[in-house]
């Protein structure tokens, strides 16, 4: 079974070597501060803007903690830039069934919890779900024009 | 794992809670064992002092929402927030929350007014 959600762009497969560079890394949950900084060090790279930085650091960690929290214990990152967007990749093993459109309402204001992928909507240009046998990977995308407000 | 320093001092009946470094999933634990024991020894006038915050994700947001929603259902107790700033609790103002909890440039003006 697959499905995706809130495809704003054709979904493609990851470069591979030729294509240009592609970094990755393993996580767990008492890695998220690592998640964390490889995302600000690989944006740095990619020449994302200081302020659009930290969004994606955000929304990378929003979107981590999700995948060792609910999915699997082990969960990879992966980040590269594609036509002029910084791309980050969060793949766990977990089996997700999401709603219709996961994320796609605000939190109420009496939330205290399930505010991760509306966060990372707010911040991202696109944000793909793909989901199956395989576990569930999530697709974040970042132009350097995004801004949520 | 994050780095957290928690800290308090007593200010007559408010206490104010000092948090330096990150706040996420796992470092979240260490504030709730120091929010409880505080307000258990304090009582349940806190203000969280954020002006040593390196981030704060949504999991940390929800469990201080969920103390300021704990607190101020008392008689006499508050959690205010002290110091925050855009750059290192982002969350606070992506989900509107920043317009609803109670929130003072830094811990002297939290002072004054609470």
């Amino acid at each position: 079974m697959v499905a995706t959600h809130s495809i704003a762009r054709p979904w493609q497969p990851p470069p591979n070597d030729s294509a240009g560079p592609m970094d990755e890394m393993k996580f767990t949950a008492e890695q998220l501060p690592g998640v964390r900084r490889f995302t600000e060090v690989h944006a740095r790279r990619y020449k994302v803007g200081a302020d659009l930085i930290g969004d994606l650091v955000i929304a990378v960690n929003e979107i981590a903690t999700n995948a060792v929290r609910h999915g699997s214990p082990h969960a990879q990152l992966r980040m590269w830039a594609q036509d002029g967007c910084v791309v980050a990749e969060i793949h766990d093993r977990g089996t997700w069934m999401p709603s219709a459109d996961p994320g796609g309402n605000p939190p109420s204001p009496e939330a205290e919890g399930g505010m991760g992928i509306w966060v990372a909507r707010q911040i991202c240009s696109a944000v793909h779900i793909r989901t199956g046998i395989n576990g569930t990977v999530v697709r974040l995308e970042l132009s350097p024009t995004a801004r949520y407000i | 794992m994050a780095a957290l320093e928690l800290s308090s001092s007593r200010r007559g009946d408010r206490t104010v809670l000092h948090i330096n470094g990150e706040l996420d999933i796992i470092s979240r634990a260490e504030l709730i064992t120091y929010l409880d024991k505080i307000i258990r020894e304090n009582g349940g006038k806190i203000i969280l002092d954020l002006t040593g915050l390196d981030f704060m994700d949504t999991s940390a947001l929800s469990t201080v929402v969920s103390y300021w929603k704990r607190l101020t259902a008392t008689e006499d107790g508050f959690l205010a927030l002290a110091g925050a700033k855009y750059h290192t609790a982002r969350v606070l103002w992506i989900t509107g929350l920043a317009q609803r909890l109670p929130m003072y440039d830094d811990v002297a003006a939290a002072l004054a007014d609470t």
